[in-house]
């Protein structure tokens, strides 16, 4: 980051309490137990445990003082009239209190909070609330964009069987910006959830997203990264209830001295739970990826069924890849599989598309585009992921064969 | 009483004798501090840089943290206190065959293992009678230049050669455990194979007639010169008793160019034991690295088989299994580090989990930067027998070139119901077609073993099976 940009001061419990004055005392409480947490975690630096191969010279990565996040909204009104709250954050939790006091209690199983979502946690500011009722089935996709706020806090609340989808755009300009994203889906209730990461190229972003998923439920992820110097994204999803179902999508391209960091849980806690995670990442210029992820089958999960695949694609020499996948599994009656791979563009996939007349640049591209495309057609809702493609686009320019 | 034998043993120790028959003034005691380190060291007469060594060893493994990983609450229960860290064979034979625990006897019989192994393999005797056979191999390996001996004595005998290698690979920082053992290292194998050479039969640590070989701190070093081959192979399917509860070995590989070294362990200790185990191979231009190894027994067994291929065109291959029960983690898997172009490995892991155990396989693949045109292929499969059984895979892969292919593959699942049915269906018990089954999944490493050990392993299997089924 350049020296020559005015840095906010660092937060400090006093920052805390000027939020908590105008709110109900039981979100102070929360965001006061979470200072403590934020306090108690040490500032990671490369001896901290997954974080020993990035290189954060340059990179400053102290939590500022919360600023207020700026965002729009993008909601059909037939949708709004049917039933859908989208608002923020601040007032659902007085107009929703019991809602939004339940899901922020909610104890999570899976990894400890980092420290850049307890402070998330503790500093938050407006925030997005959105809520579908139970058997809501909504029309468009609910888009929210963020183009400024230090710790963007969203909250996604499915009812039973409610169908939705939400798209959340990050363009923040703040050197460094930490997010929290819970979702909570009820039984049988099917969410989409894309999360676009472009930030500024200067910024460090931390995203922790946590989903909750009771019976039956489906849901599906997809985090794009393509923005931030440095960007670290935790997606934790548990499976709380029989029958629920997630896939998990997760698509990187990176260039110069990108670094991207993902963090990964399928919490299996119940039986006949099915999860699937495909990660993948195109890696050009001195850009590193690193993947991490564990599959967790509890005891008593049984006919489990779970999948976890990285695959990353260097597409220049100085490229880096790292990735961890990892399996815990408690129960004998499951099927769980993973697998991962590092490596260039397929030589063959080049000399066949080459045979078919194409230059070579060309060529390389449209394998890139094919990797990518892969991810989209997943997550099952051109809508969004159409504007996608187009944002990758001016990038692959570049992507040339090697 | 712990003042009462330090003073004993300073008392001994001032008149430095350093006679062979002065054997008797050692007298065991529990704990590790110089004193008995550098008892050690007197009692092997060993050159001062060899001393040096181990009290610059103790050093560290004192001022190194225990793994902040794996399995804590297993490794948070060994006493370093409560262990010997040195007994003659002397002492070690003070035991009767009462004492050998019962299963591990009848076990034994089971397996058909001979009578004079049996009291070996059970720490009754030292020695059991191999004489003859070992010593037609001794001579067809003198002819060739080929030292085979134990570690003290190629330290005694070789002391330039050893100097040269050792430490080399695994050095006593390396992590707790590796300074442990520089530090009061006894026994283990030291094999030199001069260029060109091909060792035709597998070399056995179990021929050797030795109280060191099975040592609880064994050091082994083998070195392969240039375009030469040995196989060596330690260990047995038998349960080794001992009731010394630490084992920690260190194991250096060096194969120089074009040579060829393949290490087979399969390693059954007692439950109570913790195996903590370090082997690293370093391998030069074109040479080729094996570790086939199975792991059966120990309460919590720690092993990760490294290869760093360190010349371009090295090759790297793990073969293990792990087979945990009640009671026991096998945390084994294996490091792959390549640091020069074009090298390759191959990792192919499978572990079976039943009664209540825990496998766990943990490994690394990394290539360094220009290290264009590597292959690394990982590929892990865990059988879990019961509910209760655990199996977790921990890969790391860590890529900095990027002209590579690199693979990694894992499966965890049941014993197939389909598959059942089918043997089943074919008049077999269910124990018996389970027995067969895993016997068929272990089958890549089966068949990589000298025909006694294939068949002895096979026969354990089938008698860890029992009683898992119904």
């Amino acid at each position: 980051m350049a020296t020559n940009i005015e840095r906010a001061p660092d937060v400090d419990r006093a920052a805390i309490e000027q939020l908590v004055k105008s709110e109900p005392d039981w979100l102070g409480d929360l965001r006061r137990a979470a200072f403590t947490r934020y306090e108690e975690l040490p500032q990671p630096d490369a001896t901290t445990p997954g974080w020993r191969r990035l290189s954060l010279e340059g990179i400053d990565l102290r939590a500022p003082r919360p600023a207020p996040t700026v965002f729009t909204t993008q909601v059909s009104a037939a949708d709004r009239e049917r039933g859908l709250v989208v608002c923020s954050l601040a007032d659902a939790a007085r107009s929703h209190e019991g809602d939004v006091r339940q899901a922020l209690s909610i104890e999570h199983k899976g990894k400890s909070v980092g420290r850049y979502a307890a402070i998330a946690e503790a500093a938050w500011q407006d925030g997005v609330f959105v809520y579908a009722p139970a058997h809501f089935v909504a029309q468009e996709p609910v888009r929210i964009e963020l183009s400024s706020g230090t710790y963007p806090r969203v909250m996604v609340l499915a009812g039973e069987g409610a169908q939705l989808t939400v798209a959340e755009t990050h363009r923040e300009q703040d050197p460094v910006s930490a997010g929290v994203v819970d979702l909570l889906c009820g039984g049988g209730a099917v969410v989409r959830y894309l999360h676009v990461q472009d930030c500024a190229r200067t910024a460090a972003a931390f995203s922790h997203q946590r989903a909750m998923l009771e019976r039956d439920a489906r849901l599906i992820t997809l985090n794009f990264g393509i923005g931030g110097r440095f960007a670290r994204t935790d997606v934790e999803v548990e499976l709380r209830g029989p029958g629920a179902e997630s896939d998990m999508l997760g698509l990187v391209f990176a260039e110069d001295r990108q670094q991207f960091d993902y963090r990964t849980l399928q919490g299996h806690r119940s039986p006949n739970t099915r999860s699937d995670l495909l990660f993948k990442a195109a890696l050009d210029d001195q850009s590193h990826a690193s993947y991490t992820g564990v599959i967790v089958i509890d005891r008593g999960a049984q006919r489990s069924d779970a999948y976890q695949a990285n695959r990353n694609l260097l597409l220049k020499e100085g490229a880096r890849a790292d990735t961890e996948p990892m399996l815990e599994i408690e129960a004998d009656d499951v099927r769980c599989t993973h697998g991962a791979t590092v490596g260039p563009v397929d030589e063959e996939q080049l000399f066949y598309a080459r045979s078919r007349g194409l230059e070579a640049d060309a060529a390389a591209r449209l394998i890139v585009e094919g990797f990518f495309a892969e991810v989209f057609e997943k997550f099952g809702n051109p809508a969004v992921t159409d504007s996608l493609r187009s944002a990758v686009a001016p990038h692959l320019g570049r992507v040339g064969a090697v | 009483m712990a003042t009462q034998q330090k003073t004993l043993v300073d008392k001994e120790y001032k008149y430095g004798f350093r006679d062979e028959n002065v054997a008797y003034t050692f007298k065991a005691r529990k704990g590790i501090d110089h004193e008995i380190v550098e008892q050690i060291s007197q009692m092997k007469n060993e050159p001062q840089w060899m001393r040096d060594f181990r009290h610059r060893s103790l050093d560290i493994f004192m001022a190194k943290p225990m793994p902040a990983w794996a399995n804590l609450e297993l490794l948070g229960q060994i006493d370093f206190n409560d262990i010997y860290y040195y007994m003659r064979a002397s002492d070690v034979v003070g035991k009767t065959w009462d004492e050998v625990p019962e299963e591990i006897k009848r076990t034994y019989d089971r397996l058909g293992v001979p009578e004079a192994e049996r009291k070996f393999l059970g720490g009754v005797t030292a020695q059991y009678d191999s004489e003859v056979v070992y010593h037609s191999i001794r001579t067809d390996l003198e002819a060739k230049g080929v030292l085979f001996s134990d570690m003290d004595t190629g330290l005694r005998e070789h002391e330039d050669i050893v100097r040269e290698h050792f430490a080399t690979v695994i050095p006593p920082a390396d992590n707790k455990f590796s300074a442990l053992n520089s530090a009061v290292w006894s026994g283990g194998s030291f094999i030199w194979v001069p260029p060109g050479v091909r060792v035709d039969v597998p070399l056995q640590a179990y021929f050797r007639i030795n109280a060191e070989s099975m040592g609880q701190f064994e050091r082994t070093l083998i070195i392969a010169e240039p375009g030469s081959f040995v196989h060596y192979i330690e260990g047995c399917t038998a349960p080794t008793y001992s009731s010394n509860s630490l084992h920690s070995a260190v194991v250096e590989l060096i194969a120089k160019e074009g040579a060829h070294i393949r290490y087979t362990t399969i390693q059954n200790w007692y439950k109570n034991i913790y195996n903590l185990v370090t082997k690293r191979a370093l391998a030069h231009k074109n040479a080729h690295v094996e570790w086939v190894d199975g792991n059966i027994g120990s309460r919590l067994t720690m092993k990760y088989p490294s290869v760093y291929m360190v010349g371009e065109g090295a090759r790297g291959d793990v073969l293990s299994i792990a087979y945990a029960s009640e009671g026991q983690h096998q945390d084994a898997g294996s490091k792959m580090v390549h640091a020069a172009p074009n090298t390759t490995s191959i990792i192919t892991s499978k572990s079976v989990s039943k009664g209540g155990g825990r496998t766990s396989y943990r490994g690394l693949v990394k290539v360094y930067d220009g290290c264009e045109g590597v292959k690394s292929n990982v590929r892990c499969d865990a059988l879990l027998m019961d509910p209760e059984s655990r199996s977790d895979t921990y890969p790391t892969m860590e890529i900095d070139a990027k002209d590579v292919r690199i693979e990694h593959e894992a499966t965890v699942s049941k014993v197939g119901e389909e598959q059942l049915f089918y043997v089943m269906s074919r008049g077999l018990s269910e124990v018996e077609a389970t027995t067969m089954i895993v016997n068929g999944f272990f089958e890549p490493f089966v068949k990589e073993l000298p025909m006694e050990y294939a068949v002895e392993l096979n026969r354990l299997i089938a008698l860890e099976m029992e009683g898992s089924v119904g």
